[in-house]
């Protein structure tokens, strides 16, 4: 059975785990955490340092999968055409009823969603080339230069069962366990992939600050393993109305 | 052993973004997108001239669904 471990109760998880025959020293890492420890204004930055930094502390292998480099990427991108859009007075060139959205949806958060990105894209107003230049001078040049921090630095290890078969229990993923995943649980394909990825690898936990996450692998009744989480989001997924067996 | 070097990243992606930016960079492009959208815009007054001037059964407009 899965259970749920707060951050500040860690060493006593840790002190139990150490004692297992088949530890390893390797925590699998979700991309909430990768993105909230290298955007700094992100509102989880605090929280995931304190994880981090208890991690590292313990000398753990941080790991991953290359899904989740992909979503930093992704989740950059979102950030920089959200902050093109506002500096450079695009929403006076599209529909009103746009416009109106955009602003609205912007009051409560600091990244447009996938959504309004696509509606902003094929905007009758808007010329390509417009889109083009502004790709080309605020996305290209900081997405490259983010892309080659990620391949070069060794803050995580982005990994697959081809690339460290000791890493993980199989030889290669079966993908229909995300499959699964969704079907049990009704959670999205890329966290479910995730999920898939860390139920087949040798880490004892996943650590997220993502519910969603957290809440699927409550759900989902195959998977065996744990989740480390700030003490903010534990205490939201006691909410939730799991049973108390489920929090360590 | 693993060394905690997420700060230090984090600093230079921040600077990424400073630079990508940077006040001077982005007025510099505010102009170049605004000839580039002013031109677009007269494109289109032309094109909704050309259309207002064609006769009513030709303006693809008009066209009725089958």
């Amino acid at each position: 059975m899965s259970k749920i471990i707060p951050v500040n109760r860690f060493e006593i998880y840790y002190n139990n785990l150490i004692k297992k025959s088949d530890f390893i020293n390797s925590a699998f890492i979700d991309s909430n955490i990768v993105i909230s420890a290298y955007d700094e204004d992100h509102s989880f930055n605090p929280s995931t340092m304190v994880l981090l930094d208890l991690l590292t502390d313990k000398d753990f292998n941080l790991y991953t999968s290359v899904i989740v480099r992909s979503e930093v990427l992704n989740y950059f991108r979102k950030q920089y055409i959200s902050k093109i859009i506002l500096e450079h007075d695009i929403l006076n060139k599209v529909r009103p009823v746009l416009k109106d959205k955009i602003e609205n949806y912007m009051k409560q958060h600091d990244i447009l969603s996938e959504k309004l990105i696509k509606d902003l894209m094929s905007d009758f107003k808007i010329k390509y080339t417009v889109w083009k230049e502004l790709c080309k001078s605020c996305i290209n040049d900081p997405i490259n230069k983010i892309y080659d921090l990620l391949i070069s630095n060794k803050d995580f290890t982005y990994k697959s069962p081809q690339d460290d078969p000791d890493l993980f229990t199989v030889e290669r993923i079966p993908w229909d366990g995300a499959k699964d995943i969704i079907a049990t649980t009704g959670i999205g394909s890329a966290d479910a992939m995730i999920i898939n990825i860390f139920n087949y690898s040798k880490s004892p936990f996943i650590v997220t600050n993502d519910l969603d996450i957290a809440y699927a692998i409550l759900c989902a009744h195959k998977i065996n393993k744990d989740v480390l989480t700030s003490e903010d989001q534990y205490k939201k997924l006691k909410k939730y109305g799991f049973p108390d067996y489920y929090f360590f | 052993m693993a060394k905690n070097t997420f700060r230090e990243t984090a600093k230079k992606i921040t600077k990424i973004r400073e630079k990508a930016f940077d006040k001077e960079k982005i007025d510099k492009l505010r102009e170049k997108l605004g000839k580039i959208q002013h031109e677009y815009d007269a494109e289109l007054a032309i094109e909704e001239q050309k259309r207002a001037a064609l006769p009513a059964e030709q303006n693809p407009l008009n066209e009725c669904p089958r």
